[in-house]
């Protein structure tokens, strides 16, 4: 099956109100994009129905969106500022061996606040470590996996890291999270031995 | 001795196993609860060589960030660099030239012997105490490492798949010196085979020991030889096919059982030593495609800017499927890149399949499974 037959039995299945096909044009994949309460159903219906049999998840991946302005001209000449919010989308990509097809599936989360999508974990066990990551990086909230902790980052680290407006702090524990840039520390090491120099001429 | 014949003296312990350990193939950290030699429960703690790759891909260009792609896998960059390149240029529609996709398959399929023979066979063999093998294997990674340099400079991280293309063309005598290369390697291989896979010892400490039926393999996310080694036969160079390899004959090998059960360790070393000599097979055939046709890069415009949309594109690279799902949005650099390696699977179902293992099948699981910790972490 093709991702857009796949998608079209689903839609089939839940409704045009809870799964949606996007294809921008000119990209070569379609996207469903799923409502968050009919996640999980419709991962148990991909899984499960013998047809599509999509066993094989093959990544999580979240991103961030910043609100955002679009000014566009309307014909007589007016700016139009357009205010689009912003918001998190969680993208699935699943497939099977068997049929030798793949679907990816999107949960759009309207708020960056706290956001929330239900986990897959207890559907489809490789999506443990997905979760976790998304969790760790982005602050993606998986609604019922068991063991939702950081993954790559330490336990203690404070914000999320993939975030588009993610501001590091300057040190944790003690121990910088940046450093003076060579070229400089090189010029200030330059000037002192200048300075020295200029030091011992003095004396002599 | 097998687990169930081990008396549980009823006490557990913590034991900590890295993160500087011979075994864990980077930086990796084990926390393993024990009672005895036997492992009831594995928590990887990973994260020690996080990079943040994926972040770094939204911060440069597509073609800035090629360079960064050698550092998801180190052991085979031309596989990461061809993973990388195809994404972008299946969502910009760049048409690749024929002796480019040739030459990227001749890159791959070396990259794959190699990366196969240090980390998939020759760590394996190490890390169950036989030096010997693995000295072997490096002799002949060796070869390669200069074939490659001959051909980019660079011996580890490559950086020599373009977008729209590659870098340079072939040199002069490259083909000479692979082939040359190929006809030493298969006897080389298959005396490799005999001193580690036919070895008591080797077989014994391998088989039976971490079995996957090939439902778990699917459940897990293993891909790669470690899901083919399960019994499921599925290679993206040949179901979802890319590059020429549509063109090029070869077989796809699945685990056998050989030693008694299907996907246990000694079947992930036997399907990595058998699609090496496949590998050779490719390349064998791959020269004798090379077209007259010496264009080898796509003409792209200064700026790259592909539309605003969302892709997957995985290649099969050795550790399994290396897929970007790439989200873009009109400007000349991702929006959000998001890498799945074959490593990252296999360590996180090594927690499931380690249960009930002795300590030192653990580091034969590890082995086995082909994790290399950058991969794992990005």
């Amino acid at each position: 099956m093709t991702s857009d037959e796949i998608i079209a039995r689903l839609t089939q299945k839940f409704g045009a109100e809870k799964i949606q096909r996007v294809k921008p044009e000119g990209v070569p994949q379609p996207v469903a994009i799923v409502a968050a309460d009919t996640l999980r159903a419709a991962v148990k219906y991909l899984q499960e129905d013998p047809e599509l049999d999509c066993g094989y998840l093959a990544t999580i991946c979240a991103s961030d969106f910043l609100p955002e302005e679009k000014k566009t001209k309307s014909a007589d000449g007016q700016e139009k500022i357009e205010k689009i919010p912003g918001r998190m989308e969680v993208a699935y990509h699943f497939g099977s061996y068997a049929k030798n097809h793949r679907v990816n599936l999107k949960v759009v989360i309207p708020s960056r606040e706290n956001p929330t999508v239900p986990s897959i974990y207890s559907l489809n066990p490789a999506a443990d470590w997905f979760e976790r990551e998304q969790f760790d990086l982005l602050g993606i909230q998986f609604d019922g996996h068991p063991d939702l902790r950081r993954l790559l980052m330490p336990e203690d680290w404070q914000g999320y890291p993939m975030r588009k407006d993610y501001q590091q702090a300057p040190e944790w524990r003690g121990i910088p999270t940046s450093r003076e840039n060579s070229h400089d520390l090189f010029l200030k090491r330059l000037a002192a031995e200048e300075a020295e120099e200029a030091a011992e001429e003095k004396l002599s | 001795m097998s687990v169930a014949s081990v008396s549980s003296s009823g006490e557990e312990m913590l034991l900590n196993m890295g993160p500087q350990h011979p075994s864990t193939h980077g930086v990796l950290r084990f926390i393993l609860r024990t009672d005895g030699e036997v492992i009831s429960a594995v928590e990887p703690d990973i994260g020690f060589l996080h990079r943040s790759i994926e972040k770094i891909a939204e911060i440069v260009t597509f073609e800035q960030f090629m360079p960064y792609t050698d550092r998801v896998d180190y052991l085979a960059a031309m596989n990461a660099n061809h993973a990388w390149a195809r994404a972008v240029e299946e969502i910009a529609h760049i048409e690749v030239p024929r002796r480019a996709q040739v030459i990227r398959v001749i890159t791959d399929e070396l990259n794959r012997i190699i990366s196969h023979l240090l980390g998939g066979v020759g760590a394996l063999a190490m890390d169950l105490g036989a030096v010997t093998p693995f000295l072997h294997a490096i002799r002949e990674r060796e070869t390669v490492n200069d074939i490659i340099e001959s051909l980019c400079g660079a011996r580890l991280t490559y950086n020599y798949v373009r977008i729209g293309g590659v870098w340079y063309d072939l040199p002069r005598n490259f083909a000479d010196r692979t082939l040359e290369f190929l006809d030493h390697f298969e006897p080389a291989l298959d005396e490799f085979d005999r001193l580690a896979g036919q070895n008591k010892i080797f077989k014994e400490r391998l088989a039976g020991v971490g079995v996957v039926s090939a439902k778990d393999a699917i459940a897990h996310g293993l891909v790669g030889p470690n899901l083919r080694a399960s019994g499921v036969k599925y290679d993206l160079r040949r179901n979802m096919p890319y590059s020429i390899y549509p063109e090029l004959e070869f077989d796809i090998p699945v685990g056998q059982g050989i030693l008694g059960t299907v996907g246990d360790c000694y079947d992930r070393y036997w399907v990595r030593i058998q699609e090496m000599r496949e590998s050779v097979k490719i390349l064998r055939q791959a020269f004798k495609m090379l077209p007259d046709d010496k264009t080898i890069k796509a003409k792209l415009p200064s700026v790259l800017k592909p539309p605003a949309g969302e892709i997957y594109v995985a290649v099969e690279a050795p550790r399994g499927e290396m897929g970007w799902y790439l989200v873009t949005n009109g400007g000349p650099k991702a929006h959000r890149g998001r890498v799945r390696t074959g490593s990252y699977a296999a360590m996180s179902a090594i927690r499931f399949i380690s249960r009930g293992l002795m300590i030192a099948d653990l580091v034969a699981c590890i082995a086995a499974f082909d994790t290399i910790a950058p991969e794992v972490d990005r």
